[in-house]
């Protein structure tokens, strides 16, 4: 805290000779304007290259755009009434708030488990450090190489499966209308667990182990220590990371989906970003498309304020 | 001595905008450079067309001292396009098809109607009728571009594979279903064909046809009303008739067009349906057991021979800032056009052209599946009505999608149809 920005009674505590008050405050003046100076270029990138799109996608979600260049019209909230009376958007609704309700939970839960068997120091702890971070520096574009290798219809699992006489469970796992969707769930687990583990685990140094080792001196095998004590202790910090898994999940599936699936067969692994890519670049449907985005922008702020609610710190 | 804020935020500004200017930081501006075009395109170099796309420009270069810029647009060529057009970046040729998007351009604004220039340029008599007519639209009569490739889209069939199973080829879907089970019997997959992407679609709805009337299909194609059209129909229960009989490859709903073509390619598959593009793909120790033809017919449908498509592929569009460089560009096309570079694409690239093509001018040589397709498939075939036309280019990803389900085992005829009928409903 600078002397310009301490409280008067501060200041006259700090002792020493007492400034003009007139001058005092000019002085004062010219330093917050010349610090306003100096976030400008930061003010207006974040102007230009933040709000400006964010304001663009309210503007287009009620224009009747065709594609970004075709000439348009307002059209009020028309947009918003095809989406809710189309069924493509509510297979997508349905898809996304299927996927939010297994990925978020099963990521957070087994990070946090993973995490803290890593914070205990079990044998090989920097080699499962590096395992578990191996999945976050892996691009999108690989990852879905990897799972299209693997589950493409005469891809590794349906080999295997065909080599141990499983051959009724083979199938096209990425055109399967019962498993498009969850290979994508299992993509973003994969790719995650092993992330919110090294958060977690770091975050838990941070955790006093006097107070493990109490809780075990008191009785508490690991699995009571792990889920009454330390998550109690981490819970604000599990909300920060829920919240944010659960937007990333809404958010960023469209680049998983688009790689490996395009939504199909059907709708059946259609997410509501995907709908927004695809109506946008597929469809020429640029109202639609960020009117979705306005929904899918509430529909986070609203979950993300949730998610905080339940999950904030009590500590 | 003192300077106050607001000066400094003046005097910050000011050569803020000063730097932008400076540095080109502008939204377009400047004269064009009339010597230099650009065209955006998919054909890449290392195939051959691309190859031949790269030496046609650097002789016309030598020959004009026009330079003509090439920018790679890969498979997104029409939203490459879109895109650069909002950052006024846009090029002066598009080398694209008239499907989908494209077939809005004029209307945005973004490119300019060609039918003057084709007369002007002395090019009306170069280009095939059945080409003009496609890339000509219904509503205003304006020619959107200048149809350049054409392609033929038959089906495959490797006779090598058809003698080991000792089965005839087959012109009826009957003929077709017994042939599927004695190649399988051999060891062979039958009918190779991607059901998880556009290759499945354009089949499915050469099948789904079959009973219509080529205005019946037009109306479906572009209305829906798979269901409640009878034909239509008993079409989708061809398909699916075909599917359970086990005519396509096993886990056809998870392949996609290049794994169609690996399967023939490598002799897996006895027959696929793919255009004439491929044949530049072809393993030369195959090419004597390719032979084209239909799809076979059912005995009571509306064709007498088996079917086929046929079209247009890509040709050039004039962009909206094109036209301040007419002249350079005028001089391409025509170069492009003339007799002897057109024979170079037949002869180098295997391409099929929409263009006339004096015989003469083509080499003893040419590739023997491209001979084949231009002087035998045409009287062995009906062409059957190729969807691209008709279905409205906002749905074409959605009825791909839709498509896929049909190749999902078990999928009933009703399940099938009412998918397709879904992306019309919105």
């Amino acid at each position: 805290m600078t002397l310009g920005t301490m409280p008067a009674a501060a200041r006259s505590l700090s002792g020493g000779a007492q400034p003009a008050p007139g001058r005092n405050m000019k002085a004062a003046r010219r330093r917050r304007n010349a610090a306003s100076l100096f976030t400008l270029p930061a003010f207006v990138w974040y102007i230009i290259f933040l709000i400006g799109p964010l304001v663009s996608v309210f503007v287009l979600s009620l224009r009747n755009n065709t594609t970004l260049i075709a000439p348009s019209d307002w059209v009020g909230f028309s947009n918003f009434e095809r989406v809710f009376a189309d069924k493509e958007f509510w297979a997508a609704f349905g898809n996304t708030a299927l996927q939010i309700a297994v990925v978020v939970p099963v990521m957070v839960l087994l990070g946090f488990m993973l995490g803290y068997y890593l914070f205990l120091k079990p044998p090989f702890t920097g080699a499962l450090r590096i395992i578990f971070f191996t999945s976050s520096l892996l691009s999108v574009s690989t990852k879905a190489m990897i799972f299209y290798a693997l589950l493409a219809p005469d891809g590794l699992v349906n080999q295997v499966l065909r080599g141990v006489g499983l051959d009724a469970f083979a199938t096209s796992w990425l055109a399967n209308k019962a498993t498009a969707l969850p290979v994508i769930m299992a993509v973003d687990l994969w790719s995650g667990i092993g992330f919110l583990a090294i958060l977690f685990s770091a975050q838990l140094t941070s955790v006093s182990g006097e107070v493990i080792e109490a809780s075990r001196i008191d009785g508490c095998g690991h699995w009571r220590s792990m889920w009454h004590v330390a998550f109690g202790m981490l819970q604000g910090f599990v909300g920060v990371v829920a919240m944010l898994q659960f937007l990333w999940t809404l958010f960023l599936s469209a680049t998983t989906v688009l790689l490996l699936t395009k939504g199909g067969p059907g709708t059946s692994s259609q997410t509501l970003s995907y709908l927004i890519y695809s109506k946008a670049f597929e469809q020429s449907d640029i109202g639609y498309s960020q009117a979705v985005g306005v929904i899918l922008f509430i529909t986070g702020l609203l979950g993300a304020i949730g998610i905080r609610q339940i999950l904030r710190s009590r500590v | 001595m003192k300077i106050s804020s607001r000066r400094i935020l003046a005097v910050a500004a000011t050569a803020a905008t000063f730097t932008l200017v400076a540095t080109g930081c502008t939204a377009g501006g400047g004269t064009p450079d009339a010597t230099t075009i650009t065209m955006l395109t998919a054909s890449a170099a290392g195939t051959p067309g691309g190859d031949v796309y790269r030496e046609v420009i650097a002789d016309f270069e030598k020959e004009t001292g026009i330079t003509v810029k090439l920018e790679l647009g890969g498979e997104e060529v029409p939203l490459v396009f879109e895109t650069s057009v909002a950052a006024n970046k846009q090029a002066d040729i598009v080398n694209i098809n008239p499907v989908a998007n494209p077939l809005s351009w004029i209307d945005s604004g973004i490119v300019v109607p060609v039918s003057d220039y084709l007369d002007e340029w002395g090019l009306t008599d170069r280009v095939l009728p059945a080409a003009i007519a496609e890339w000509t639209r219904d509503s205003d009569g304006d020619l959107q571009g200048f149809p350049f490739e054409g392609y033929q889209w038959p089906v495959w069939f490797n006779t090598a594979l058809f003698e080991q199973a000792g089965v005839d080829i087959p012109t009826t879907t009957d003929e077709l279903i017994d042939a599927a089970a004695e190649l399988r019997a051999a060891g062979i997959q039958p009918f190779a064909v991607g059901g998880n992407d556009w290759s499945g679609q354009k089949l499915l709805l050469q099948i789904a046809q079959s009973y219509l009337t080529p205005d019946e299909a037009k109306e479906v194609f572009t209305n829906g009303g798979w269901c409640t059209t009878d034909n239509a129909m008993k079409g989708i229960e061809l398909f699916t008739e075909l599917r359970d009989a086990g005519v396509f490859i096993d886990d056809v709903e998870g392949l996609e067009a290049s794994s169609m073509a690996a399967a023939f390619d490598t002799g897996k598959a006895a027959m696929m349906s793919a255009g004439s593009w491929e044949i530049a793909n072809v393993p030369a120790e195959m090419k004597e057991s390719v032979l084209f033809g239909g799809f076979p017919i059912p005995s009571d449908g509306e064709y007498t021979k088996p079917t086929s498509y046929q079209g247009t592929a890509n040709g050039f569009w004039i962009s909206t800032k094109g036209v301040e460089k007419i002249d350079a560009i005028k001089q391409f096309i025509q170069y492009i056009y003339s007799p002897e570079v057109a024979a170079k694409f037949v002869n180098e690239a295997q391409v099929i052209t929409a263009l006339e093509i004096d015989p003469a001018l083509i080499d003893s040589n040419v590739d023997p599946l491209l001979a084949q397709l231009a002087s035998e498939l045409p009287a062995t075939v009906e062409y059957a009505v190729h969807p691209d036309k008709y279905v409205p280019g906002t749905i074409t990803e959605q009825l791909i999608r839709q498509t896929a389900v049909a190749f999902g085992d078990g999928v009933s005829a009703e399940d099938a149809c009412a998918a397709l009928d879904s992306v019309y409903a919105g």
